[in-house]
């Protein structure tokens, strides 16, 4: 069930003019269409220059758009009140490194117009685990704890939109973790996050829909149910079986793969499960497994991606 | 405002947590007390020297202050990227080059306080006097190199820090010579080429009241208001101006 639509764009153009007197034109963006409802997490993927990050500084007004329109609740995205209910966490921490957390933080609150404490401020860096370090200078935190501070100045006001560009990018398995539990919790919340990221599994666990962007356009817009939902077949992994026997199955099976003492029989058919199963069992084979085969959401995109170089 | 008054805080604070800032100053002061202490002339004449001296190490320190605060104040911010965080909130562009305007005047205030007590301090000791003028001409100082930090910011909105401190360093210059050579233009195409070109310079020599300051003279209030209205005009269009350049920015 789709909540109310926050965000809306249609036909979305970014041209940025290159050489010394911007002649050279690189498109960056090209009838990019798209919509995101609240509270659903929006995954926006794409391999490096595919226009990520040109599509979050348009809708945050950091850079303009060439044609199209995209609104925000509603409110056109030239218009600073769009900016109201967003907050932001870039791929890398961009912080005034000699500020320490607490004025940094009071430094954002009052950018945001936020009308809370101190301390609803002191219970922002306690959610992301930073409350003892308030008083310590950015620049002597790690990176993990940089980008958990992110979030905290990124939830000032409590906005309703979370964009967040590739929050865990170059942190440790550790604090990939810490950034995704806290998406998690914020999902849980009832924000609504556009969320970019390589790390196409955590995308997986995530988020609900995706786009998939290439040369600045849309190759997929698609829920991840749809997109990776769909069977791919069986697996099954038995035990027992003769080499003699191999030929009696690679006529069912898409593949018979031997792995030591086990084979991996593949069934593209899901018909042809339980014929399979009886004659394993007729071999005096022992199952292992069976499992179903979904193409990942790594599979679905080096598809896409791939077929549109090759296209 | 609060957002203006937030980025001013932040810049200040940016600013008195470097350590170049104590090395400008140290130097400073390290000149005025070896001026203080000096004893090559007179009385009447050291006072004087003591004050010429010192109102121009101002103007240089101040000069120094503007150029390692200003020129890349915004442009430092595009290049590190903390101007995202600042820009996707709520906040217009004007807000970011006024608060940084009032973040670097409050440092240089804060400097000039300091520099200036311990000049005044030693005139004192040494059994001089200070007047009102000295303290006007002073204060002419430290708007002039305001009008440095305007024009810095707003060349900072679209070219490199280096480039815009060798371009305000040139305006400092100019800005002192253009009175004497203006004076020496004649009527010609090339000389009024010259005034169409120096216009775009501040008269820079207007806030130098170091001779009226230095013999004990008073500067004219109907003067002092000319000067602070051609001060503003200096000040406000520039940064007006880098709004308008930083918004057609992408950045």
């Amino acid at each position: 069930m789709l909540g109310d639509l926050i965000i809306s764009a249609r036909e979305l153009k970014k041209v940025y003019g290159s050489g010394i007197l911007g002649r050279r034109k690189v498109v960056a963006l090209d009838g990019v269409s798209f919509d995101v409802f609240e509270g659903e997490v929006f995954g926006v993927l794409g391999p490096n220059g595919a226009g990520k990050t040109t599509l979050f500084k348009i809708l945050l007004g950091l850079a303009k758009l060439t044609s199209g329109k995209a609104t925000i609740k509603g409110i056109d995205i030239s218009s600073r009140d769009a900016r109201k209910s967003m907050g932001f966490v870039a791929e890398e921490s961009y912080y005034y490194g000699h500020l320490k957390l607490k004025e940094h933080m009071k430094m954002m609150a009052d950018l945001v117009e936020f009308g809370g404490t101190e301390k609803d401020m002191d219970d922002l860096l306690e959610l992301v685990g930073l409350l003892p370090w308030k008083d310590a200078k950015i620049s002597t935190l790690s990176r993990g704890m940089q980008q958990r501070f992110g979030i905290a100045q990124a939830l000032l006001g409590d906005p309703d939109i979370l964009i967040l560009d590739e929050p865990a990018t170059g942190l440790d398995p550790i604090g990939r973790r810490e950034i995704r539990d806290l998406m998690v919790s914020l999902k849980e919340r009832g924000k609504t996050i556009l969320y970019s990221s390589h790390q196409l599994s955590e995308v997986e666990m995530i988020c609900d829909r995706v786009m998939i962007l290439d040369k600045g356009r849309p190759l997929k817009i698609s829920s991840l149910d749809l997109l990776i939902g769909g069977l791919g077949g069986f697996e099954i992994v038995a035990s027992g079986v003769r080499t003699q026997d191999g030929d009696e199955l690679s006529g069912l099976c898409s593949s018979v793969l031997r792995k030591g003492e086990r084979v991996v029989l593949r069934l593209d058919d899901e018909s042809l499960l339980f014929p399979c199963i009886d004659i394993l069992k007729g071999m005096g084979a022992r199952i292992v497994s069976i499992s179903p085969v979904r193409e990942s959401l790594e599979d679905v995109f080096i598809r896409l991606v791939r077929g549109d170089e090759e296209g | 405002m609060r957002r203006v008054k937030a980025i001013a805080i932040c810049t200040a604070l940016e600013a008195f947590r470097r350590r170049t800032i104590y090395v400008v100053l140290f130097f400073a002061l390290a000149l005025i007390l070896f001026l203080g202490n000096a004893s090559f002339f007179g009385l009447g004449v050291q006072e004087k020297f003591l004050k010429d001296f010192g109102l121009s190490l101002l103007s240089l320190f101040g000069l120094l202050l503007a150029l390692y605060l200003s020129p890349g104040s915004i442009q430092t911010d595009i290049e590190r990227k903390t101007i995202y965080n600042v820009l996707s909130k709520p906040v217009r562009k004007e807000d970011l080059i006024f608060g940084k305007f009032i973040g670097i005047s409050i440092v240089i205030l804060a400097s000039f306080a300091i520099m200036l007590s311990i000049l005044v301090s030693f005139i004192l000791i040494r059994g001089g006097s200070v007047g009102l003028g000295f303290l006007t001409a002073s204060a002419l100082i430290y708007l002039e190199i305001l009008i440095l930090v305007s024009i810095s910011i707003f060349l900072s909105s679209s070219i490199p820090t280096v480039i815009g401190a060798s371009i305000v360093l040139a305006i400092y210059v100019l800005g002192h010579m253009k009175g004497g050579y203006m004076k020496e233009l004649k009527g010609d195409v090339a000389s009024n080429l010259a005034r169409i070109a120096l216009s775009f310079i501040p008269s820079l020599y207007g806030f130098d009241m170091k001779s009226i300051a230095v013999h004990g003279g008073v500067i004219p209030t109907l003067y002092l208001l000319q000067i602070l209205g051609y001060w503003i005009i200096w000040v406000v269009i520039p940064l007006w101006l880098g709004s308008i350049l930083l918004g057609r920015k992408d950045l």
